[in-house]
């Protein structure tokens, strides 16, 4: 068993405990989205450029927002709760019950998922249109979807890989997250869109899984990569997945080991 | 195999844990980062016993003898040093996942109820993760909201709940599913004296009807009293007594008090004073008699008193089984 439906309905209505606190996390994006605007804004009248590696000046907006828009929607917070977890013990609490544990995280995750889904994404692709992204047409839009919830499990891969951490060393983990983070905003192409990387970055990130996080989206949306390309590159994504599930696997198969031998 | 397996076997069980020390002062935490000093902890120390199906087990002893351990290794949750756990015929580590499905556990200082969701949501979370079967599940609800008082908690979210109605809805969660074997490690911390009642005659009940298999550790020697036929004492990770209770109190503690109303007249405290009397007191008409049992035959002293004055009324008593803890403990 992968995942629990009853348990990620339950995550689901606990998250709804937590609507209102969610509303400020969506205007923080809103004012983040005004920002890159008027920055971009800024840089392209400042050159009297029409395009910048082959950005024009919507498209570079609209490939910003929608970096902002990803990183809103497809957030876990997972570390924070296996840490949370291991530091008041109640890992202990998972162990006693008949599933395993990353089927219990996963399925939380998706939870916190789905009420992304339901209440941030709505509200923030208003916000997104209203500042005036490109909407792109109906079949790339479907692959920007599917490509989302692929960075949604990418980002849940490498968070309980963080919180696995936690439960192997015993330490928190959850500041890792800021530098993993730090590093995915940039060898992702968040900010800006890796061709405009000197080489050896852009080489650097085609070995890191942080480009499948925010490239490879980003890229459908404003149809940079199309048709079998954008195939290829969600099928680089599911591979990732799988090699960072794998790695997960194998670090929380090591903390319980511990925390049987040492208990908690 | 024979028929009448136990349902829990433990041989020569023996946990340690490791523990880093972790020194105060900032330099040592700097160094620490480097270098770490282990301390092992022996929790369990060679300890074997093992259970029949049905029995209602009191699993007693100080703080810090064990108990918690001994109940996480038998859920599976933390594997054993050395020795041979079996629970239902298996070894309840390597097979957790499935040994998980047939026993229920409240691990009474955490919670096995989600925090932001009301009660009712935490038993449908129960019911499809245990599979608990439509009919079964609607039975027991009634049958627990009814017994633990628990009808008017169900919509609430747990985190609103105070810690003894949350501890009443963690007892009805783990039996949910009607397992035949449940481990309930302190379950009655944070129940008030009425609280308290109703979950004791929740739980003899559920034990004489269902037949169902009992673990409890805790400190209030009313739940053991009260509900269990036999008791594991731990102290320092070892079994010092298992036994039936009575068993406990007559080997453990061998005094009793004789209380005693004179009709007539009035003898004088010294005239009690005997080799293994060990307390005489008067308040107002009645007599109370501490004496040991090693050193006095309790019929004949009572008889000679009898013979000697007139007597309105008497009895003895035992100690209360706290007491006798209490002396156990000290040693
Ligand atoms: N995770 C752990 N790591 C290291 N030592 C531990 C751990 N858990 C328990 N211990 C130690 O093992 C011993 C037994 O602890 P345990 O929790 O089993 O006691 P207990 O009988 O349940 O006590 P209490 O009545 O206070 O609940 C104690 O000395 C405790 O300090
Ligand atoms: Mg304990």
């Amino acid at each position: 068993m992968l995942i629990s439906y009853a348990l990620i309905k339950s995550k689901l209505i606990s998250n709804f405990a937590y609507r209102w606190e969610s509303i400020g996390v969506i205007l923080a994006s809103a004012v983040e989205m005004l920002i890159v605007f008027y920055l971009w804004s800024a840089i392209f009248s400042w050159n009297n450029a029409t395009e910048i590696n082959g950005f024009t000046l919507t498209s570079i907006i609209t490939y910003s927002v929608v970096a902002i828009f990803i990183r809103l929607i497809c957030d876990t917070v997972i570390d924070g709760e296996m840490n949370y977890d291991v530091k008041t013990g109640d890992i202990i609490v998972m162990l006693s019950r008949p599933i395993s544990i990353r089927t219990h995280y996963l399925s939380s995750a998706i939870g916190y998922f789905i009420f992304n889904l339901l209440f941030k994404f709505p509200l923030a692709f208003v916000i997104a249109i209203l500042i005036g992204i490109i909407i792109p047409g109906l079949d790339t839009f479907l692959l920007f979807i599917l490509s989302i919830f692929n960075s949604f499990l990418l980002l849940f891969a490498i968070c309980f890989i963080i919180g696995s951490l936690a439960i192997l060393l015993n330490e928190e983990t959850w500041s890792l997250w800021f530098l993993i983070d730090a590093l995915s905003l940039l060898f992702g192409g968040f900010f800006i869109p890796l061709v405009f990387f000197p080489d050896w970055i852009q080489a650097i990130s085609y070995l890191l899984p942080f480009h499948a996080i925010y490239s490879t989206p980003l890229l459908i949306y404003v149809g940079k990569t199309s048709g079998i390309d954008a195939l290829l590159s969600i099928f680089v994504q599911i591979v990732w997945i799988i090699a960072l599930f794998i790695i997960g696997g194998f670090v929380v198969e090591k903390g319980l080991r511990r925390i049987e031998a040492q208990g908690g | 195999m024979m028929k009448n397996e136990s349902v829990i076997n433990v041989k020569n069980l023996t946990k340690e844990y490791v523990i880093e020390e972790k020194e105060s002062g900032l330099w040592s935490a700097v160094k620490s980062l480097f270098k770490r000093k282990k301390r092992k902890i022996v929790a369990l120390d060679n300890i074997s016993f093992s259970v029949n199906e049905g029995e209602f087990i009191g699993v007693i002893g100080p703080n810090g003898a064990g108990k918690s351990t001994l109940m996480k290794i038998l859920t599976g949750v933390l594997f054993p040093t050395k020795g041979h756990v079996s629970v239902n015929g298996k070894d309840p580590h390597k097979n957790r996942l499935e040994i998980a499905k047939e026993y229920g556990v409240v691990f009474g200082n955490k919670s096995n109820l989600l925090w932001d969701i009301a009660v009712i949501d935490s038993f449908e979370l129960s019911k499809s993760i245990y599979k608990i079967p439509d009919h079964v599940y609607e039975e027991n609800l009634k049958y627990f909201a009814k017994n633990l008082g628990i009808s008017k908690l169900l919509k609430q979210p747990v985190r609103k709940l105070s810690l003894g109605e949350r501890m009443k809805c963690e007892i009805a969660n783990a039996f949910l599913h009607n397992p035949k074997l449940v481990f309930l490690d302190e379950p009655t911390i944070g129940l008030d004296v009425l609280s308290k009642d109703s979950v004791r005659s929740f739980l003899r009940k559920i034990n004489k009807e269902r037949k169902t298999t009992i673990i409890l550790t805790t400190h209030d020697m009313k739940d053991i009293s009260e509900l269990c036929e036999r008791v594991i004492l731990i102290n320092e990770g070892r079994i010092i007594y298992d036994g039936t209770l009575s068993d406990l109190e007559r080997k453990f503690y061998s005094k009793r008090k004789i209380r005693i109303l004179f009709s007539a007249s009035y003898p004088k405290i010294e005239e009690f004073s005997a080799d293994g009397v060990l307390h005489v007191e008067k308040n107002g008409e009645e007599y109370l008699l501490v004496v040991e049992l090693k050193k006095i035959k309790l019929k004949e002293f009572v008889q000679k008193i009898l013979s000697k004055y007139k007597v309105a009324d008497f009895h003895v008593e035992g100690i209360e089984l706290a007491e006798i803890i209490k002396e156990i403990y000290r040693k």
